[in-house]
């Protein structure tokens, strides 16, 4: 036993001390080379994953056994032409890179399918469509009247008209209203989400003022005429405490307390800016400071000093829109579409944006003009000395637009689709690089659409004005 | 050599080289476990090498301990066929092998052939060696059995054990040894069985182990030191030479086979130096074991395993649990430490010191059955096995003491045998802390904590490929493992449902998590215990009632 237990181990070495050097190798991507046999070669691979998965894969000539989600070893490095297929979806292709030792990592790749399947979700035409931003709801308008006003539950797949008919309000005229984006959250929170909607409104005794709240699909609307004496610039409130609102005018905001009825007059003064995020009061001061208020007054934070920030910042009269985002972000749009942020360089592009969405998954801010797509993000410290000063870098990634009015992050970030001229596209990013553009199909021109990552679904007038909705990204395949 | 197997009464640079070596395991445990962590955090590539070239040692280990766990059953299964007292005859016949050994299905099967080629091969060798065999009418077994808190329902199945092998029970003496402490109906059941049994043996005595004796912990050790110290006198009184009589520790709930005794006898007479040898049987926790929780029974079947394997390398062989030695060994070293929980394995440096590393462990093939730790309730039961396995690392208490021996100038083992035997020591501890969190937790980490330049590595793609072929490769192993599971088991005379032992087959598949937290666990608690200074008491396992 003894003598066999010798052998046994002196030959467990031995196979250790040869095949375990060889394993680390050739995970690190060393392998023969085909051509030439004696040598060794450092190989890459590439990683494919799709949505739908499933996919053929063609490398070159060549089509591989296995299907996506898939890892393919042992490229030379070298360029290679990447084509998948998927029945009744357009094949995907791409030349890419590979290097050895490294990975070409392909893992989010949208399949569009060759037929896109409308589904109908009203019977009624409509004229415009409103998103109603973090939540799964739709704002929808047959007319400008009251009564034309229709809610739209995209996970119940029912909608509800925002005010009966025998509502005294029903035949108003609808001027303008304010909608506050509500903070993201689960599915749960989507169907139990509380809708807040401000109309101003033009009846035959004046201007009246609406406050209009929507949940599980009852609506309740309460008339505020009595508390705006004019028309504010804006109104605004925090989703989770909407009986507070704060109301803009001139250079003052009043607060109002929805519940009591009361109104707080100019209860912050010298305002050129605000936003409420987070039951904060995020302050542009006319002298160009940028601060932080609670909502008693007690904590006041300054965020910026007026010696940065009045240097980037127009003339003052300029109202400025706030727009507060996570990881400290704060944007201030003016009335030209510049566009300023409270970290270095500050100011971020001269005119024309349009709109911004954030991800929380890159944690970068899309940014669009009238004809160009540009990513807003923090830059990794370069050296040493730089690695205490955030800074923030616009990477400009689409210049071929025509009237870019909404866009939305699709899958994971991966994907940008946006709403041009009436024509919807889908972007490919990697990293902050661009690869293909894809177009989609036509919408309503003049309407907006919603895009909803947790349904993978795109929300849309069609060209009659029928709410429709497509599948972009298969429900099983959301992550 | 004479040395104080001890950690108390130590002064200066014993002291200090004591707590060093204290502390050493539970260091290198923590500083692996540590050490890899932190490395998956700032370096995970080199981390995900390190842990491939681990993983694939690990298996490669497990192929070979495998491969030697059927070998050790199959040993066992051929045993079980062997007429143990058929060869102590032929032993006694001044090693006349001309006469075949009998077997006891009559039939010369595979089995019956192999065990009658083995053992032909020693007693011829015996034969050569002109040794002195002495005869089985001078040979006694003394069985000391310690008692704390066991009731009648466990105790009496051992003494029936005892009276019923193939050994005759007129040659042995049974102790009880109870604690001063312990509760009267303790006391009670143990009168009980004394009466109903004594007649069987030579000598049935009952002990009372007093409290609060000089020198001593309230371990095991010292109750049994304590009976044995009086059993000295007993044999001396009866002019019992020590060196016929072969001494046997079982705990209170340890039923031995009927073959045990006359394997024993054999492997007694048979060994040339049996006055400095100890006889190891294979454990098996058998008592309860169909009605035992899965995780418990998987824990203590690996335990049989690992003692199975143990004993196909008898160079390296350490006392684990309930054994059998020379009483005249026992004496010679002082007997068990008093002071020390591990007793079981501590007795077996303490003699390996005494002779100077002229002393082995004897692998005997048959088995002493105990019980499977219950605790009632699942979660009782849970922290009962913890304990246990707690326990059973603290032999890592055993790590200083040797160390500072052999680092002593009188010690005069081979300095071969001191990094050998020291490295086991050393290595078995540390190993069976750290390898289940390695595989299991610390292994996934540095794909964890990759970065970007790494996960865009062919290094971040393959490596998980490789760990799960390589863990593809280890359930062959497992599956294995589950098969000799099945083959140790009882043949009870109940049938049970076919479910019940598919259920029991799956039970292994949560091997991961109890290699984790019921085994690595407990030991690295107990490596940091010893590093701390946090000496255990000992606490007696419950059983079932």
């Amino acid at each position: 036993m003894l003598l066999l237990r010798k052998i046994l181990f002196y030959l467990f070495a031995l196979i250790y001390l040869l095949v375990c050097p060889l394993i680390i190798l050739y995970s690190i991507g060393y392998f023969f080379n085909p051509i030439d046999k004696t040598s060794i070669i450092k190989t890459g691979l590439i990683y494919l994953s799709t949505t739908p998965p499933g996919a053929s894969v063609y490398v070159g000539n060549r089509r591989y056994t296995q299907k996506t989600p898939t890892i393919l070893r042992d490229f030379l490095p070298g360029e290679y032409s990447l084509r998948l297929a998927l029945d009744n979806y357009k094949p995907w292709t791409k030349k890419i890179y590979v290097e050895a030792g490294k990975a070409a990592v392909y893992d989010e790749i949208i399949f569009l399918p060759k037929q896109w399947k409308q589904k109908k979700l009203l019977p009624d035409k409509f004229n415009n469509l409103i998103p109603i931003p973090g939540s799964h709801y739709l704002l929808l308008a047959k007319g400008n009247r009251v009564e034309d006003y229709f809610i739209y539950s995209c996970d119940e797949k029912k909608g509800w008209p925002l005010f009966l008919p025998s509502s005294s309000f029903g035949a108003f005229r609808v001027l303008s209203y304010f909608i506050q984006p509500l903070r993201e959250g689960g599915f749960e929170f989507a169907i139990n989400a509380k809708i807040n909607i401000f109309f101003r409104l033009d009846s035959k005794e004046g201007e009246k003022f609406l406050w209009v709240e929507f949940r599980k699909g009852k609506v309740r609307s309460e008339d505020l005429t009595e508390l705006f004496p004019r028309w504010p610039f804006d109104v605004q409130w925090d989703p989770g405490e909407s009986n507070q609102l704060f109301v803009f005018k001139n250079n003052y905001l009043n607060r109002l307390d929805v519940a009591l009825k009361a109104v707080y007059p100019r209860y912050l003064e010298n305002v050129r800016g605000y936003a409420i995020f987070d039951k904060a009061i995020y302050v542009v001061s006319e002298d160009s400071e940028l601060l932080k208020i609670d909502y008693d007054k007690r904590e006041r934070k300054v965020l910026l000093d007026s010696n940065i920030l009045s240097r980037y910042l127009p003339e003052k009269k300029n109202i400025l829109q706030v727009k507060v985002f996570p990881k400290d972000i704060i944007l201030l749009l003016g009335e030209n579409g510049e566009l300023f942020a409270n970290y270095f360089p500050h100011r971020i592009l001269e005119n024309q944006v349009r709109g911004f969405e954030f991800s929380s998954q890159n944690e970068k801010i899309l940014i669009w003009q009238k004809d160009k797509l540009a990513v807003l993000g923090f830059l990794s410290p370069e050296n040493k000395e730089e690695q205490y000063i955030e800074k923030l870098q616009l990477s400009s990634i689409f210049e071929r637009g025509q009237d870019i009015e909404q866009c939305f992050w699709v899958s994971n970030s991966s994907h940008i689709l946006f709403g041009d001229n009436g024509k919807l596209y889908l972007l490919e990013l990697k990293g902050d690089i661009t690869q293909n553009l894809h177009q989609l199909f036509e919408i309503k021109k003049r309407s907006s659409f919603l895009y909803l990552e947790q349904l993978g679904k795109i929300y849309f007038l069609d060209n009659s004005g029928i709410l429709s909705s497509v599948e972009l990204i298969p429900k099983k395949e959301i992550k | 050599m004479k040395f104080n197997f001890s950690r108390t009464g130590l002064e200066g640079k014993e002291k200090t080289l004591e707590r060093f070596f204290e502390i050493f395991p539970g260091l290198c445990s923590w500083a692996i476990l540590l050490g890899m962590f932190a490395l998956s955090f700032f370096h995970p590539f080199l981390a995900a090498v390190i842990i491939i070239a681990f993983n694939f040692y690990w298996l490669l280990k497990l192929f070979y301990l495998t491969f030697f766990l059927v070998l050790s059953y199959s040993r066992l299964s051929i045993e079980q066929e062997t007429d143990w007292m058929s060869l102590v005859g032929n032993l006694e016949r001044t090693n006349d092998v001309s006469e075949e050994p009998k077997f006891r299905n009559k039939r010369k099967s595979f089995k019956n052939k192999v065990s009658y080629w083995l053992h032909k091969k020693e007693i011829e060798a015996v034969k050569k060696s002109n040794l002195t065999v002495p005869a089985l009418s001078s040979i006694y077994q003394f069985v000391i059995i310690p008692v704390v808190k066991e009731s009648q329902s466990i105790v009496e199945p051992t003494i029936e054990g005892l009276a019923s092998g193939k050994f005759t029970p007129k040659r042995i003496i049974v102790v009880i040894t109870q604690e001063e402490r312990a509760h009267r109906e303790v006391k009670e059941a143990v009168k009980i069985i004394q009466d109903r049994y004594k007649d069987y043996f030579f000598d049935f005595l009952v002990m009372t182990h007093p409290e609060g004796l000089a020198n001593e912990a309230r371990v095991k050790g010292a109750n049994v030191s304590y009976a044995a110290k009086e059993m000295a006198e007993y044999f001396k009184a009866k002019n019992i030479l020590f060196e016929n009589v072969i001494v046997s520790c079982f705990d209170a709930d340890t039923i031995v086979s009927p073959d045990y005794f006359a394997c024993l006898t054999y492997h007694f007479m048979l060994s040339p130096n049996r006055t400095q040898a100890s006889f190891q049987p294979i454990p098996v926790y058998n008592n309860n074991i169909w009605e035992a929780s899965g995780f418990a029974r998987v824990l203590d079947v690996g335990s049989s395993f690992f003692q199975l394997i143990e004993s196909t390398n008898p160079e390296k062989l350490v006392t684990f649990s309930s054994h059998s030695m020379s009483f005249k060994a026992l004496v010679d070293v002082g007997y068990w430490p008093t002071d020390l929980i591990s007793d079981d394995s501590a007795i077996f440096w303490k003699a390996f010191i005494h002779y100077d590393g002229d002393y082995r462990v004897i692998p005997i093939y048959v088995t002493v059955s105990m019980d499977i730790v219950e605790g009632g309730s699942w979660w009782s039961t849970i922290k009962s096995v913890y304990k246990q396995k707690r326990r059973w690392a603290w032999g890592v208490e055993n790590f200083p003491i040797v160390m500072r021996s052999f680092l002593s100038p009188d010690n005069k083992v081979s300095f071969y045998n001191r990094i050998r035997y020291g490295f086991k020591l050393f290595e078995g501890h540390i190993s069976w802390a750290t390898w289940a969190f390695l595989l299991i937790v610390i292994g996934w980490f540095p794909a964890f904590f990759a970065g970007r330049e790494f996960s865009n590595s062919v290094f971040y793609y393959s490596a998980p490929r490789i760990t799960a072929i390589i863990f593809n490769l280890a359930s062959l192993s497992l599956f294995i493992s589950i098969i000799l599971s099945f083959c140790l088991l009882p043949k009870k005379k109940v049938r049970h449902h076919l479910l019940k032992k598919i259920g029991f087959a799956f039970e292994w598949l949560l091997v991961p998590l109890i290699a984790t937290f019921l085994s690595a666990l407990p030991a690295l608690d107990a490596q940091t215990r010893l590093m701390f200074g946090r000496y255990m008491e000992f606490w007696v396992s419950q059983k079932r009632q």
